[in-house]
């Protein structure tokens, strides 16, 4: 049996510090061992009523109804909740407690003492008090046990979505992107975004509402009003953190990777996550441990957590057959990786809505060899004016188009057809550009090209182009299925369904091919650019044609709405390899 | 209508705090000594001091502020062996100053952030934390509570809402 000190602290979740006093009319005074909910709670340790003689018994009746009566006085009136350790105790005391209770109704007609006796084991049992009220255990023990502050928020509250970053140099407007959208949060909010993603770290739990009090606060706008916005967008989940752990929170949302991940012996676990130069942390490394480089590199390719640690056990990357074990695992992890944009968590590409996918399959190639291949645009719109791009991210940075820039990159995406060969490609593109009235097209594209907003794929030299560019799939592969065929099962990898704003299918299912499989693995942490897909199908310098046929899957994928372009320019071999 | 707020009641302001009503307080003692301190009670897991107003919150009470509105020598020594005292027996846990008024909030906050600077680097100790929780948001925190189904205090023991 517990000592009374642990049978209080494992039924009220109260430290052995702290007491609550109320004090009531006619100078009545009494403790109580917890309050929760509006109740006050009173922690009967065990006793041995009923082994006493009936001069102790009545003397010990007398004991507890005076304590009732203070009690009932004192508090004016609340719920109070009498916890016994004994359910024999808790016999003897029960019809007296009530009986006094009753005759102190015509003082304060709310009046009540519930007779609970908790049961300490089974904490996700639920506990049934004896003639009352069924209660659920976690109520009576959500600090019991081993107390953490988490179980003492409400709430937890997680980031969801891509940090690209600010979007002006006052701080007033922060992009996210998420479920396939880059979204615009005002300062306000994105104080609370990079709160809940950066502040758990040091807390070692996800942040609950009430930790959001907190922050600095020099906003109009309240704290709450800035949740509901982040709520309302899908940028934030709140979750009942006694109702589930983390790891299942997670289950039903991907987890994907920002950063490519090296070896490194002075890592204790021998792996690392590099930053990019993108954030201004080149080199910065932050140690990860197999099990999350795996799932991380799945992330891209399954269609949530669960998913990716079922392919990371048939991959033997962990051998605990408990999905929702492995999740928790991952989830002790997850804090610190997302204050260090090592990872980020967005919703299931099923749910993914993408906007402003570069759409190569308006750009005709051509395999001639000493010539361009292609003009790619680069990266996701962020915002624009009158259908002119202002702004697009690329490589996690906002870039600003002036205008000129802007209707470029706008015609570069949208172009109908380019010319099918030579340099003919760019003098098409300025020629269209000039029927357009577009001014300053060759400086602006020189810009565009310089900040690598636009990309042209020469021929030659097209795998070290490719080395620069990144496939970002907005779709996951959803399942493997077996179609039964006379040479017997096929395997069928075949991808989710993107939805537009309305939630309506956008597109539907796609068969995944040799090429498709390795633009996705592409996208992973450990082959991270264009140049590894081509290069895992096709020899080193490949012929063009090869090239092409890749350039020509990539189109068909990001018409598809599967998948956008993006720029990787941290890592100058390219190879996101070890040193 | 414009102007100062009208007084919040401490007693009301401490229910919309912690949802705790009538005079109930959270008496917590340092394990290692006989020191006690009586805090107004918990928010989350913060250990609460409520401040409804610095300045008088009833016809007697001369309030904690100089006609300038700066906290008076006596408040500063009063505030600054509370805080001491109270950081003693939380014993590392959070400690939440919440003030009904913003400037409020930012006197104490100066006086946290410079002659109390030092107990938030103390080794494990938290601290104490500021915040400027207005009547009004915590009203809107219980009344949707209420419109939930879930527990509130008497929402008659809240305190009136302010203008805004």
């Amino acid at each position: 049996m517990d000592s009374p000190a642990a049978f209080r602290l494992r039924a009220t979740g109260t430290p052995g510090t702290d007491t609550y006093v109320a004090s009531g009319p006619r100078g009545s005074r009494a403790t109580f061992d917890g309050f929760r909910d509006g109740e006050f709670l009173f922690v009967v340790p065990y006793a041995g009523l009923s082994a006493l003689g009936a001069t102790a018994r009545t003397e010990a009746l007398r004991y507890y109804l005076s304590i009732a009566l203070q009690q009932v006085w004192a508090s004016a009136g609340s719920r109070i909740a009498w916890l016994f350790q004994s359910a024999s105790d808790a016999d003897v005391l029960r019809d007296h407690v009530i009986s006094l209770v009753a005759s102190q109704r015509k003082h304060f007609p709310e009046a009540s003492i519930d007779i609970r006796v908790p049961e300490v084991s089974g904490l996700l049992g639920e506990q049934t008090s004896p003639g009352r009220r069924t209660v659920r255990a976690e109520e009576l023990f959500a600090a019991a046990g081993e107390l953490t502050d988490a179980d003492l928020a409400p709430t937890m509250l997680l980031p969801l979505g891509r940090p690209l970053g600010y979007l002006d140099a006052q701080c007033e407007r922060y992009s996210v992107e998420f479920g396939g959208r880059s979204r615009a949060i005002p300062a306000p909010a994105a104080r609370i975004w990079l709160a809940l993603r950066h502040r758990p770290a040091d807390l070692g739990r996800p942040l609950g509402a009430l930790d959001l009090e907190r922050l600095p606060w020099p906003y109009e706008v309240t704290r709450e009003d800035a949740v509901e916005d982040l709520t309302r967008q899908g940028l934030v989940v709140q979750a009942w953190a006694q109702d589930t752990t983390l790891g299942d929170q997670l289950s039903r949302l991907r987890l994907l990777p920002l950063r490519t991940f090296a070896s490194d012996t002075s890592s204790p676990t021998g792996i690392v996550a590099r930053a990019r130069a993108a954030r201004g942390l080149d080199h910065a490394t932050t140690p990860v441990s197999q099990l999350i480089r795996d799932v991380l590199a799945l992330g891209p390719t399954h269609d949530g957590l669960f998913d990716a640690i079922g392919a990371a056990w048939v991959e033997g990357a962990t051998t605990e057959r408990s999905t929702h074990r492995t999740a928790d695992r991952i989830a002790e992890e997850l804090l610190p990786l997302l204050a260090e944009d090592v990872a980020y968590l967005d919703v299931p590409a099923q749910s993914c809505a993408p906007n402003n996918v570069v759409d190569p399959a308006r750009l005709t190639l051509t395999a001639g060899a000493d010539t361009d291949l292609c003009v790619l645009p680069i990266g996701f719109q962020v915002d624009a004016t009158d259908d002119v791009p202002t702004m697009v991210r690329v490589a996690g940075r906002p870039e600003v188009l002036d205008a000129d820039e802007g209707a470029l990159w706008a015609l570069v995406r949208d172009l109908d057809t380019l010319a099918p060969s030579g340099e003919r490609q760019v003098q098409e593109l300025l020629a269209a550009a000039r029927e357009r009235g577009l001014r300053n097209t060759e400086y602006a594209l020189d810009r565009l090209e310089q900040r690598a907003l636009v990309h042209r794929v020469r021929g030659p030299s097209a795998l070290q182009d490719l080395r620069r560019l990144v496939f970002r799939p907005l779709l996951a592969g959803l399942s493997t299925t077996e179609m039964l065929s006379r040479s017997g099962p096929a395997p069928l990898r075949s991808l989710g369904a993107a939805r537009d704003g309305s939630g309506r299918p956008q597109h539907g299912i796609t068969q995944i091919d040799i090429v498709a499989t390795a633009l996705w693995g592409s996208a992973g942490a450990e082959l991270p650019t264009l140049a590894h897909a081509v290069a895992l199908l096709f020899p080193p310098g490949g012929d063009l044609g090869a090239v092409r046929f890749v350039l020509d899957r990539i189109r068909d994928h990001v018409r598809d709405g599967a998948a956008y372009l993006d720029a990787l320019e941290a890592d100058p071999t390219g190879t996101g390899a070890t040193p | 209508m414009t102007g100062r707020p009208r007084t919040v009641s401490p007693m009301r302001y401490v229910t919309a705090l912690t949802g705790m009503y009538g005079d109930t307080r959270l008496e917590v003692s340092d394990p290692d000594s006989a020191a006690k301190y009586v805090f107004d009670g918990l928010r989350g897991d913060a250990l609460v001091v409520a401040f409804p107003s610095l300045g008088p919150t009833h016809a007697m009470d001369p309030g904690r502020l100089d006609e300038h509105g700066r906290l008076t020598p006596e408040a500063t020594s009063k505030l600054i062996g509370d805080a001491h005292a109270q950081v003693s027996v939380a014993n590392g846990r959070h400690i939440l100053w919440a003030c009904a008024r913003a400037e409020d909030a930012e006197r104490l906050q100066e006086l946290v952030s410079g002659p109390l600077a030092d107990l938030r680097t103390a080794g494990g100790i938290v601290g104490i934390e500021v915040a400027h929780l207005p009547v009004n948001l915590l009203r809107r925190q219980w009344l949707e509570r209420a419109e939930r189904g879930q527990w509130t205090p008497p929402l008659g023991q809240l305190p009136e809402p302010e203008d805004e």
